[in-house]
């Protein structure tokens, strides 16, 4: 265990040595995995010396949970402060609190015995922005005022959010949660996991939740934990000198960040199993589930919502459901489904025109003009005026005794003879009607506003906002069954399980149910989802709900579009990602695929002893290939190795600055003992050191299924061709991923004889 | 200063014969050094009727009250030391935990009207039977959490935003007085950048010779600054990554 140097090396431009990889490139997962293994060796040989040498192994070995420790406490930190900061700056939009500034509206008015029973938040000493600047509390003057401050905080707010991002972190923007997908299956994007990135990131997090867009924090969150896990793995040569045990360690930190935005952490390493990892070991598995805890223990110590709880929207009752209520939870799910394929292609649609048009040259009007729209349209509709968890938190929630909220205003029977946790069903009153087609043009406002918001340049995460368009129309549908069980309990459907007089209905599972369906269908994910819903609410007896609902959704949306809102956007994006969701299921061969195709110039390949370092260095600026295949002589191609050329040409650098008698004429041999040269010829110069001697290769007629295998499961970025031990060809990972997007648009029978 | 607030109910368990309905309890926690006697009344609307079991039921609470104090609401001062220590609530001025005491004031649903509520003090040893009967939900924060919070936060935001401002307006400005006109002419092809750091190039360019450390971290800085321009071309310019 090392720790990277003082200031002065620190401030100095790293020294690119051979092993590491360059900006957008993919790394070698084969050669991390044995350099890790060599490194281990080497410590465990060296262990048995002396007792500093055992210590230093020790230490080695725990170094991977004393990463996942800080981690965790790091992420835990994060999301409360955001949590709180959250909290206070969504009620900074309305009012201020007098008696300290830095109070939300429920924490001012906490202490307060002035609060009447029907406005619990009611107290003298919050006061709104039209109290505080015209003294006046109600008519239509204090409105408008207090429309036009909520509209001129959300602008403001928004404004810094995109200005600190442009200016500091462009890469802060957008969920994270795709490329995140992208650098752990392999990819490198330098800078993407920086610290300026997670300063801006959480900043500005903080603000443009607060401004009141339909988006979220929590795929920003995972990508905070991500950059914190990033931050720590730099401080151990254990991770910074290998990126595929970095690869682990962010694995891990994805779970941290999932389990601190939901209060969930076994559903957080089911998501960084399921949605974000490629590679997961059951080492990491194991780690990951402490980091994820450490992480909640952290948050809850923080205790940003004031009960002990995770998520702003813990429910925690357990009023039966009944078997003839699956269907409607069936139908929950196709509204999922359905919706979900429609949120993917509008907002794939709108991003790629963000992309190709004139629209992405605007930016931060972009922003603006949407947070405007958005501030406008939001205010005058109580349930979208509020904070969306909050609002999902008041969906989620029963209606017991002591709520006086809108959605609870029922009519009560006076001869009514029930304890109050177990009120049975009641006729609506005139609230819930109100309430009803306010939440139906809520529905409908919110989503339309995600399709545009979503994949702007701010951090935005989408969960928040699927949860609380399923939350609106389940809890629709929930009021209506109740209403509809209660008038017409009569009918057969009802007759058996719901008497008069008894609780039958809870709408508030409604809501839990629906926004299930939504977060599934968008996202597609499975286990991890039903996970994280009933660590949400407590509810173990409402997996089966929720699973009908889950798996309902993945199928409808399954059958429009295989792709996640996130493989969408990697698509869009053209990330070289080999996703093992897909199946490959052609006929195709290796020598389909491999160029050179026909008609193509040949190979460019380097000979075992037999070329110059001025051929070399013209090969290398001629072309731009990764690499070269490394043969015998060009009359037998025989192949000998691979050659990477950023190592290529820092090897050749090297040498011409340190090596003496190296010169343009030089032969370069990659063999053993140099070859056989007359008596005045140059020194030679000998690259074996950056030769793989073992590069995969497979034969030409080795079917694409086996390959696509080969390169998914191995990591491959590149693999060779070859015919009774000559060379053929190569074939890269981005022919694989062009070969695989060409045959799911074309008739494969087409594509056999080419 | 830290504070509690408890929701309760009454537990239907006791050993009331009949159902108590409709009862809960609104528990406020203050520090034991509060005055009781600024107790307002409160109005509390009601919502559903539940007395007819409770008017012939054997509620010990209500012996003491005439039927019509039904009606009204009434505040009950608890004493629950046991409870509360665990909760480790914390004084700042007196720095020890200490007792607080729960206040729970009962209201009713019955009727339509507004209620009122009064403030009835309950000795020590009765207390104990009050509060056995509450099914509490606990609350509670810590102010200075917040304070310190939002504060720091703040102050980052803060930071953020002057540096912000000092990168994109006042740097172009000052380097221009500093620099002259000579510049100007070199970088002509650099005017027309509007971005930020459009000068990086050259400070990076100039600043090899040195090694002390303000130029050491003048050379970081600005290859900082190239590193966010390059990313804010992929981003914003060219559409590579995160579109």
């Amino acid at each position: 265990m090392s720790v990277s140097g003082n200031l002065m090396d620190f401030l100095d431009e790293p020294f690119p040595d051979v092993g590491t990889y360059e900006d957008f490139h993919t790394i070698d997962w084969l050669r991390e995995k044995s350099r890790d293994t060599d490194r281990h060796r080497k410590i465990t040989s060296k262990s048995k010396e002396s007792v500093w040498e055992f210590i230093k192994g020790l230490l080695d070995a725990w170094s991977g949970w004393v990463v996942m420790l800080l981690i965790g406490l790091l992420a835990g930190t994060l999301a409360g402060v955001i949590d709180l900061a959250v909290d206070w700056m969504t009620d900074l939009k309305e009012g201020i609190c007098l008696s300290a500034f830095w109070y939300s509206h429920e924490q001012c008015c906490w202490t307060s015995t002035e609060t009447t029973f029907e406005d619990r938040d009611k107290c003298p000493l919050w006061q709104k922005w039209s109290e505080l600047l015209v003294n006046q509390s109600e008519g239509a003057s204090a409105y408008i005022l207090n429309y036009l401050l909520y509209i001129l905080w959300a602008l403001l707010f928004a404004f810094l959010a995109v200005s600190l991002v442009r200016v500091f972190a462009p890469y802060a923007c957008g969920s994270g949660i795709p490329e995140i997908k992208t650098i752990l299956s392999g990819f490198i994007i330098r800078g993407y996991l920086g610290k300026w990135t997670l300063l801006i990131k959480t900043v500005t997090l903080v603000l443009v939740v607060s401004s009141g867009l339909s988006l979220g924090k929590e795929g920003p969150l995972v990508h905070v934990a991500c950059c914190c896990g990033n931050f720590f793995s730099s401080l151990f040569s254990k991770y910074s000198k290998n990126e595929g045990k970095r690869r682990e360690v962010l694995s891990a930190a994805a779970a941290a960040g999932v389990s601190v935005a939901f209060g969930a952490p076994i559903g957080g390493v089911l998501f960084s199993l399921e949605e974000v990892s490629y590679y997961f070991p059951l080492k990491t598995l194991w780690r990951s589930f402490f980091a994820a805890l450490v992480a909640a223990f952290t948050l809850r110590s923080i205790n940003p919502f004031g009960n002990s709880r995770l998520v702003l929207f813990y429910v925690e009752y357990h009023t039966p459901w009944y078997m003839a209520e699956l269907f409607p939870f069936i139908l929950l799910g196709v509204f999922g489904g359905l919706w979900g394929t429609l949120f993917i292609r509008c907002n794939i649609a709108w991003c790629r025109r963000r992309k190709t048009t004139k629209l992405g040259k605007y930016p931060v009007l972009e922003v603006i003009v949407v947070t405007a729209i958005t501030a406008i349209i939001a205010y005058p509709n109580p349930y979208t005026r509020q904070s969306t968890s909050e609002l999902i938190s008041e969906l989620f929630n029963d209606c017991g005794a002591l709520e006086s909220s809108q959605l609870c205003d029922y009519i009560n029977d006076p001869n009514m003879t029930r304890p109050v946790d177990d009120i049975p069903d009641r006729p609506a009153g005139r609230g819930v009607y109100t309430a009803m087609w306010q939440l139906a043009l809520a529905l409908i406002f919110k989503i339309v506003i995600t399709i545009f918001t979503f994949g702007m340049k701010i951090p935005s995460g989408l969960f928040i906002p699927s949860m609380a368009v399923g939350a609106m129309a389940g809890r629709m549908v929930g009021i209506g069954v109740e209403q509809l069980a209660y008038h017409h309990h009569d009918w057969i459907i009802f007759r058996n399980w719901c008497r008069p007089g008894a609780d039958c209905v809870t709408p508030g599972l409604y809501a839990m149910v629906g926004a299930a369906a939504c977060l599934g269908g968008v996202t597609r994910m499975t286990v991890s989802l039903v996970v994280i819903m009933f660590e949400l609410t407590g509810g173990l007896e409402y997996i089966v709900p929720l699973m009908a609902a889950a798996v309902t959704s993945k199928w409808v949306a399954d059958a429009f579009g295989k792709e996640g809102i996130y493989e969408a956007h990697i698509h869009l994006n053209g990330y070289p990602f080999l996703d093992v969701k897909d199946e490959f299921t052609h006929r195709t061969l290796a020598t389909d695929v491999m160029r050179p195709r026909r008609g193509e110039p040949p190979l460019s390949v380097l000979t075992q002893d037999s070329m110059t370092v001025e051929d070399v260095e013209t090969l290398i600026k001629e072309t731009d290939y990764n690499g070269f295949p490394v043969v015998v002589s060009r009359d037998s191609e025989r192949l000998i190795g691979f050659a990477q050329r950023r190592e290529l040409i820092l090897a050749i650098k090297n040498a011409r600055q340190r090596q003496e008698g190296i010169v343009s004429n030089s032969i370069m041999y990659f063999t053993e003992e140099p070859p056989e040269l007359p008596a005045n010829s140059p020194q030679p110069l000998k690259l074996r050191r950056v030769l793989n001697l073992s590069p995969f290769t497979v034969t030409d007629h080795t079917p694409m299924e086996t390959v696509v295998d080969i390169f998914r499961k191995l990591g491959l970025r590149q693999c060779l061709v070859t015919r009774s031990g000559r060379l053929l060809g190569i074939i890269t990972k981005k022919d694989v991923l062009r070969h695989m997007a060409q045959m799911a648009n074309q008739d494969p029978e087409s594509i056999m004889f080419n | 200063m830290s504070s509690l607030r408890v929701l309760g109910w009454m537990s239907s368990d006791s050993e009331i014969d009949t159902p108590v309905m409709g009862f809960s309890f609104l528990c406020h926690v203050m520090p034991a050094s509060s005055q009781l006697h600024s107790w307002s009344s409160i109005c509390l609307e009601q919502i559903s009727h539940t007395y007819m079991g409770v008017s012939s039921g054997t509620l010990p609470l209500f012996e003491i009250l005439p039927l019509e104090t039904y009606f009204f609401i009434t505040y009950y001062l608890c004493l629950n030391y046991l409870t509360l220590k665990s909760y480790q609530v914390a004084d700042l001025k007196r720095g020890n935990r200490f007792t607080s005491l729960i206040i729970c004031f009962l209201y009713s649903f019955l009727g339509d009207c507004l209620h009122v509520v009064e403030l009835m003090s309950v000795r020590e040893p009765d207390t104990e039977a009050y509060c056995l009967r509450c099914e509490c939900k606990y609350e509670e924060r810590s102010s200075v959490t917040i304070k310190v919070t939002i504060i720091i936060y703040l102050s980052i935001l803060g930071l953020l935003l002057l540096y912000m401002v000092y990168l994109t307006l006042v740097e172009p400005i000052l380097k221009r007085r500093l620099f002259g006109h000579s510049q100007l002419i070199q970088s002509d092809d650099d005017v027309g950048d509007h971005q930020p750091f459009a000068n990086a190039h050259d400070v990076l360019a100039r600043s090899r010779s040195r090694a002390n450390v303000l130029n050491k971290v003048e050379y970081a800085q600005q290859r900082w600054k190239l590193q966010v321009q390059e990313q804010r071309k992929s981003v914003f310019d060219r559409h590579v990554v995160l579109s």
